[in-house]
């Protein structure tokens, strides 16, 4: 008799365990009503405005996309002195005026855009788009970083995202453009971390400052970045959310800790429209960034891309 | 004690959950954690007993053993709240907690390896108790060869799944698959948990024997 009592309990458990469990992966994608009226975090509406820059400023000519190039010995280029200017990317104007990426009109393209339009005219126009820590910290002193730490050296930029999107630039053309949160995540690895899974566990919407104004105008977007707590930073949600990326192309590159790609690829997927094809992602060891481009380069060919 | 076989099978129940994180959801993971310290509290509760004899009586090798895998699976169950409460962003959110991500991210993940294997251990130290318990009848002998085949797959599942590799934090992050169909995931642990309850409880079996030979 009492067997029977304990595999009833068991039998409960189990399936209130899978109860309990199924609500949890559509929060990702569409949080319950109760939770999403606080979904655009308070904390980054105050600040919105806050007037600091996501990254050291860097006042030289920032559309180069050329340096993205003479930054591709990718080995060793770790110390702080190149990288300034190695990132045109970055938008480092917070403005709302700036960040508009309009590529048809050229004129523009001399003030600080964070897509730099690229000059070839390409079949099917590609963004490349990506989230990295470098471009959404604020690092008092880059000099003081130790960049043998592993988890140090992804604040400095150009950020992990960033070079893997230079390279690909480089292989097939297109704009890059630097997702930027308005509130810059802190430097420690430790409050980063704990902010992270705050936002991921709110399932909240970082406020972005950076805009992509012709997103209509792109057929492939390449969206790059790191593995957080198992599943894509939630500025990099805000992002795709903000345009419509219907009848498009994506195609994830992901920088990770070991951890692979976890949910990375399965939640964006959810987020983004039915009618969006997303193509392979690649997956980088973190450390093995700087080692990865032909790797990078493999798997674009891989790809398969119809261009030009 | 119905009681204790009831929170003995949860408890057994709680931990397959917990492992298989990525299929339940965080805040799942969060309850079920939280669920498993009641659980818990409780089965220390209805086996008071072994704290009160705890220095009492004589050390056999068995016991010996017995004790020693206690008390390391309470370590573990110590790692597994701290960091589970540091990590924690809904139940225990309300506590002044800043910080210590990175060492509670660690820990939380060496000691879920290893509460899994020293709870394993410790169901299997106590197999003959709990299925006693439960079927009125002490496990016959021809459970041997199901039991071995079992615990031999289990082992290949232990490295198939990197668990040396997690026991002993080589690296940052454990890979887990989102999108491995829950049955095989469930398939391998269950079998290593077999694993562990097979060397336990055989084991322990082997050092009673020989520990009674010489006195024949």
């Amino acid at each position: 008799m009492k067997k029977w009592i304990c595999l009833l309990l068991a039998a409960t458990l189990l399936s209130l365990a899978a109860c309990g469990g199924n609500p949890a992966p559509v929060e990702n994608t569409a949080p319950p009503a109760s939770e999403s009226a606080a979904d655009p975090t308070p904390e980054t509406d105050d600040s919105s405005n806050s007037v600091e820059e996501p990254a050291p400023p860097e006042d030289a000519p920032p559309v180069e996309p050329v340096e993205i190039e003479t930054e591709d010995g990718a080995a060793g280029q770790k110390g702080s002195g190149k990288e300034e200017t190695a990132a045109p990317v970055s938008g480092e104007v917070p403005a709302p005026l700036a960040p508009e990426a309009v590529p048809n009109e050229d004129a523009q393209s001399d003030a600080p855009s964070p897509a730099a339009p690229k000059p070839e005219p390409e079949n099917p126009r590609i963004l490349i788009a990506y989230f990295t820590w470098a471009d959404n910290t604020v690092v008092e002193d880059p000099s003081a970083v130790d960049v043998d730490a592993s988890t140090s050296a992804s604040v400095l930029v150009p950020g992990n995202a960033a070079k893997m999107a230079g390279w690909i630039q480089a292989k097939v053309g297109g704009d890059l453009f630097s997702i930027q949160v308005g509130e810059p995540y802190s430097s420690d690895y430790d409050e980063c971390l704990d902010r992270a899974a705050d936002e991921k566990a709110e399932n909240a919407r970082p406020a972005l400052t950076s805009h992509v104004g012709n997103m209509e105008d792109y057929d492939i977007v390449f969206l790059g970045f790191p593995n957080w707590w198992y599943t894509v930073p939630m500025a990099v949600l805000s992002f795709v959310e903000e345009y419509d990326f219907s009848g498009k192309t994506v195609v994830p590159f992901v920088t990770h800790g070991t951890g692979g790609l976890s949910s990375t690829i399965r939640d964006l997927t959810a987020a983004l429209p039915d009618d969006v094809t997303v193509l392979e992602a690649i997956g980088v060891y973190r450390p093995e960034v700087d080692n990865s481009r032909s790797a990078v380069e493999a798997w674009v060919d891989g790809l398969n891309l119809d261009i030009g | 004690m119905i009681y204790k076989t009831v929170v003995d099978v949860l408890m057994t129940l709680a931990l397959l959950a917990l492992m298989g994180f990525q299929f339940w959801g965080d805040a799942a993971h969060e309850w079920i954690g939280a669920g498993m310290f009641v659980l818990f509290i409780l089965h220390n509760a209805l086996n008071a007993s072994w704290w009160r004899t705890l220095f009492k009586g004589r050390y056999t090798p068995v016991r010996t053993l017995l004790t020693a895998v206690d008390l390391l699976t309470l370590l573990a169950v110590l790692g597994l709240m701290v960091s589970g409460v540091i990590l924690s962003r809904r139940m225990f959110a309300f506590l002044p907690i800043k910080g210590g991500m990175s060492f509670g991210r660690l820990l939380h993940m060496a000691s879920s390896y290893w509460g899994f294997v020293l709870m394993s251990l410790h169901l299997g130290l106590h197999w003959e108790a709990l299925y006693t318990r439960i079927w009125k009848k002490r496990p016959g002998k021809g459970w041997i060869v199901p039991a071995a085949l079992t615990a031999l797959y289990g082992g290949f599942a232990f490295f198939k799944r990197n668990l040396p590799i997690y026991l002993f934090l080589r690296t940052q992050f454990v890979f887990l698959d989102f999108e491995e169909p829950k049955p095989l995931f469930y398939l391998d642990y269950l079998a290593m948990m077999g694993l562990f309850i097979f060397l336990a409880h055989y084991g322990a079996k082997r050092l009673k024997r020989t520990k009674e030979r010489p006195a024949l």
